[in-house]
């Protein structure tokens, strides 16, 4: 039993809180999308920033892996 | 003896079949051809010729289509017939042992082809099919009319701008002209087309979004030389 409390107090410190640990030569945060038009207009453009994160179609717009690169309407 | 042997025996009497005899359909299955590429071409024989197996295909190699090489089938083995160094026709003809008494085989032949035509274009390949009955009895027939012509129609094979899957930017040539109708023909295995802010797909839910997207219209009208269009694959 004490073997037990001892490993989890371990395994405890060892992860730790990194919330507030330091960043040290963080890049620049170009990955992040642009603030909403201060209109209140629905942005659109092609997702080519985030490819990964493609936005669904709760609208029934297309979504921005659908529109084309460059594209302004 | 065998009834198919006893047919192949028989002295074989070679009738042209009228386009109102003939049922069968020999098309292209490979689906569209990209221009400008070296490619398989595969000929689908979907029936033979009232209830009469196929025998013989015959293939003859247009204009816009070289450097061809017939792969064998499980159907025959391919003979080419050549014009200089160019393939101008290919046969597959069956052997004699491997005849059905009955018209219930699919077949399917291929060449290897570079495709010379220019996009949205499309090839028509003269096809000769030849049905042998029962009796003994051959029908050939030619499957050799343009889209729209009486006759049976000729195998027709789409070809395709290059592209790769994603984004592709395709500019129409100075001479290229594409009629709105033929759309899904060559841009159907798109996930997308644009111009400017039309677009256009030949799914359905595509189009409802198209159509509910400010800014968006749906694209009419037919595509003109030096157009620029985004398309997703």
């Amino acid at each position: 039993m004490r073997a037990l409390v001892l490993c989890l107090a371990v395994l405890a410190t060892a992860c730790g809180d990194n919330r507030a640990a330091p960043i040290r030569d963080a890049a620049p945060d170009i990955d992040a999308a642009p603030p909403p038009p201060p209109d209140g207009a629905i942005a659109r453009a092609a997702c080519l920033d985030r490819p990964t994160d493609l936005a669904v179609a709760p609208t029934g717009e297309l979504p921005c892996d659908l529109l084309p690169p460059g594209f302004a309407p | 003896m065998r009834l198919s042997s006893i047919a192949a025996l028989a002295i074989p009497v070679t009738l042209v079949a009228t386009a109102q005899l003939a049922e069968a359909h020999v098309s292209v299955v490979s689906g569209p051809a990209v221009t400008a590429k070296s490619q398989k071409i595969t000929f689908g024989v979907a029936h033979g010729c009232d209830g009469a197996d196929t025998v013989k295909i015959r293939v003859e190699i247009p204009a816009g289509i070289s450097g061809v090489r017939p792969l064998a089938s499980d159907f025959a083995k391919p003979a080419v017939e050549k014009l200089d160094a160019n393939v101008v026709a290919v046969t597959w003809e069956k052997p004699a042992a491997d005849f059905q008494v009955e018209d219930v085989q699919y077949y399917e032949l291929t060449l290897r082809a570079r495709v010379d035509a220019p996009a949205f274009s499309t090839v028509l390949f003269h096809v000769y099919q030849t049905c042998r009955s029962a009796a003994g009895v051959e029908t050939v027939v030619p499957w050799i009319a343009a889209p729209g012509a009486d006759g049976d129609p000729a195998a027709a094979l789409v070809v395709t701008p290059a592209h790769i899957p994603g984004w592709n930017k395709i500019t129409l040539d100075a001479t290229t002209t594409v009629a709105a109708v033929t759309l899904p023909t060559y841009l159907g295995d798109a996930q997308i087309v644009w111009r400017g802010s039309a677009a256009f797909s030949t799914n359905a839910n595509t189009m409802a979004m198209v159509a509910a997207t400010p800014g968006v219209t749906a694209l009419s009208g037919d595509l003109l030389p030096n157009d620029i269009l985004w398309v997703k694959y």
